[in-house]
């Protein structure tokens, strides 16, 4: 990437250990990342995965035990959380509860001295912004959970921030409010051009929102991309473990060519991929079950025996036995009654086209 | 089975005898306060003159003056103490936490007659001269575990992100403890000064021990005059002593309810 502009943020081989000795824990192990302007950027992971200390090491409410930081192209090592330029939405919100909902918006503006009459207007547009206008007088206390994470982000957005950082903010909403709340984050973020580093453990909210995704575990990054790239193209078996439903089966590459390679996965059942790998490697394809074609009579595609059939409403999950030792399940859609098309103990036939297979680094 | 399942027969008639033995002896006190005989234990009638009798009484003034000046002094110290050590030991954790939470605490388990004859030994073995400023460092001490307890159990019940969202908006650690921490401190403050106020009213043993002369306190007062014989003006200095400490405890506990 040749980008003019600095990166939004940029971590580069940060690590964080807490404790010292033989007791410390490493949270974060030589992570580093990219960040473009106006980016709605997702840490995405399990909890302990270290997403939440990425997040506090930008706010500098913790200080990375090496690699360094750099928002907007400066360095931000010693500096405290009040001298930099990002905000944050705390997953708690953390509204002060003895103020007004325009004094904790206000808040911000006050300690930068901003002269009163600009506090008083960037208040109001701000409340307007995430619809609160009226409730200026209100206490925390008074508010509804939805209308106290409007309020955070209103008194986060008040500040300008050049990031600002969501710490699993929709995770104490109900699913009706979440949904709401997530066109309402995306409806902001394109109203305000800013740069978003949303934390979440939850993979819809992560693929519906996000312009890239990193995907964390164990204190690394395993992969950083499109939603599309995410589940699509996993790099990882944890990626595509993590994100949606995937097969992943253990196989060994028997040839391969221009086109790509055929892995063998048990005696008479070969997948072929659209990725090379050398021949006589040991390998785990990752294939997503919407991707698996099933069918009754077709000459070709490997022998399966149906083991159960269940219904989702919008599509039947076809649970099998390839090979008579490798679970494998297809996801079919319910157009034309797929859930009558196959019963327990029938043999069917199935595939997958190349591209479907993945190959994925443990 | 609930504990509420459990029925004996005469719980009631015990639970009122209970009653009747904790708090009759302090209503015929306060009644008696009130009678007109010069006897205190032999009612003849209604009469307030008891209380302008104690009103009237300069040496018992003198006495609720020095009370009065000695529980502020003491209060307000105990409680500054108190707040920076419940500061000092927020959201810390470990063994040396803990360490200190149980020194702070041991006043409350140490037999006052001992803090009593401890600190009277070390005020005449470091040379100060027994008075008023020996009651109110001895109060002082006293107190620090009563005020302590309300502020850090504020404390304990506040948002850690709290302070870490005032630092996010630009607040400086100072900004931050005057604009966030203290006002939600502010009950829990209140509350311990109460309660170290009313703990150093009504202290008799300590005071006894380390008072000198032109340092009688209220307690120290009545003691005396209970000597002579329990006349109804001790009575009704008693009650008043009652009322403000029942409005003290009151007023304490109202605050330290008060929602977030």
């Amino acid at each position: 990437m040749a980008d003019k502009a600095p990166a939004a943020v940029e971590v580069v081989a940060v690590s964080k250990r807490f404790g010292s000795g033989a007791d410390a824990v490493v949270a974060l192990d030589e992570v580093s990342l990219a960040l473009r302007p106006n980016e709605f950027f997702t840490l995405l992971g399990p909890s302990g995965c270290g997403k939440t200390t990425l997040l506090r090491l930008i706010a500098g409410f913790e200080q990375p035990s090496a690699g360094q930081i750099l928002i907007d192209g400066e360095p931000v090592a010693g500096l405290p959380p009040y001298r930099r330029p990002v905000n944050t939405v705390f997953q708690s919100y953390a509204l002060f509860p003895h103020m007004t909902v325009a004094q904790n918006v206000a808040f911000g503006l006050e300690m930068r001295r901003r002269p009163a009459a600009e506090i008083a207007a960037t208040v109001a547009e701000m409340l307007a912004l995430v619809r609160l206008g009226g409730l200026e007088a209100r206490r925390p206390a008074q508010l509804s959970g939805g209308q106290q994470q409007r309020v955070a982000l209103a008194r986060a957005l008040a500040n300008h921030p050049k990031v600002l950082l969501l710490d699993e903010p929709l995770s104490a909403l109900d699913l009706k409010l979440r949904k709401e709340m997530q066109a309402e984050l995306k409806r902001i973020q394109h109203a305000t051009g800013l740069t978003f580093v949303f934390v979440t453990h939850d993979q819809g909210e992560a693929l519906t929102m996000s312009d890239r995704i990193a995907v964390m575990s164990g204190g690394r990054v395993l992969q950083v991309g499109t939603p599309e790239d995410i589940y699509e193209r996993p790099t990882h078996r944890f990626v595509a473990d993590f994100i949606g439903d995937t097969n992943l089966l253990e196989a060994e590459c028997i040839a391969h060519d221009a086109s790509g390679s055929r892995c063998r996965v048990a005696d008479g059942i070969e997948i072929a991929t659209a990725q090379s790998a050398a021949v006589g490697t040991r390998v785990t394809l990752a294939i997503r079950p919407e991707r698996v074609e099933l069918a009754r009579a077709a000459p070709t595609g490997w022998p399966a025996r149906v083991e159960s059939v269940t219904y989702f409403g919008t599509d039947t999950t076809v649970q099998m036995m390839l090979g008579g030792a490798v679970t494998f399940q297809a996801r079919v859609q319910n157009r034309n009654g797929a859930v009558h098309a196959f019963a327990p103990g029938d043999t069917v036939r199935v595939s997958a086209p190349p591209d479907a297979v993945r190959i994925v680094a443990d | 089975m609930s504990p509420s399942s459990l029925r004996f027969p005469g719980l009631r008639a015990v639970l009122a005898s209970f009653f009747v033995y904790l708090y009759l002896p302090i209503i015929v006190l306060v009644v008696l306060s009130f009678n007109a005989s010069p006897q205190a234990t032999i009612w003849t009638g209604f009469s307030i003159d008891w209380y302008g009798r104690v009103l009237d009484n300069p040496d018992l003034m003198r006495a609720f003056r020095n009370s009065l000046l000695i529980a502020t002094t003491a209060a307000v110290g105990a409680t500054v103490l108190a707040t920076l050590a419940a500061l000092g030991t927020q959201r810390r954790q470990g063994g040396a936490v803990d360490a200190v939470n149980a020194v702070i605490a041991l006043p409350l388990v140490v037999p006052e007659i001992v803090t009593a004859v401890a600190s009277l030994l070390f005020f005449i073995m470091i040379g100060l001269r027994l008075g008023l400023g020996t009651v109110i460092l001895a109060h002082l001490v006293f107190c620090i575990p009563f005020a302590y307890l309300p502020i850090r159990a504020r404390l304990e019940g506040m948002d850690a992100a709290l302070e870490e969202a005032a630092a996010d908006l630009y607040a400086t650690p100072a900004a931050t403890f005057r604009r966030v921490t203290l006002p939600l401190l502010w009950p829990g403050l209140l509350s311990g000064l109460m309660l170290a106020f009313i703990i150093s009213l009504d202290d008799f043993v300590i005071t006894y021990f380390v008072s000198g002369p032109g340092a009688t306190t209220l307690p120290v007062y009545i003691f005396g005059m209970i000597r002579i014989g329990v006349s109804p003006e001790v009575n009704a200095v008693s009650s008043l002593i009652l009322l403000i400490s029942i409005a003290f405890v009151a007023a304490s506990w109202v605050i330290g309810r008060l929602k977030r």
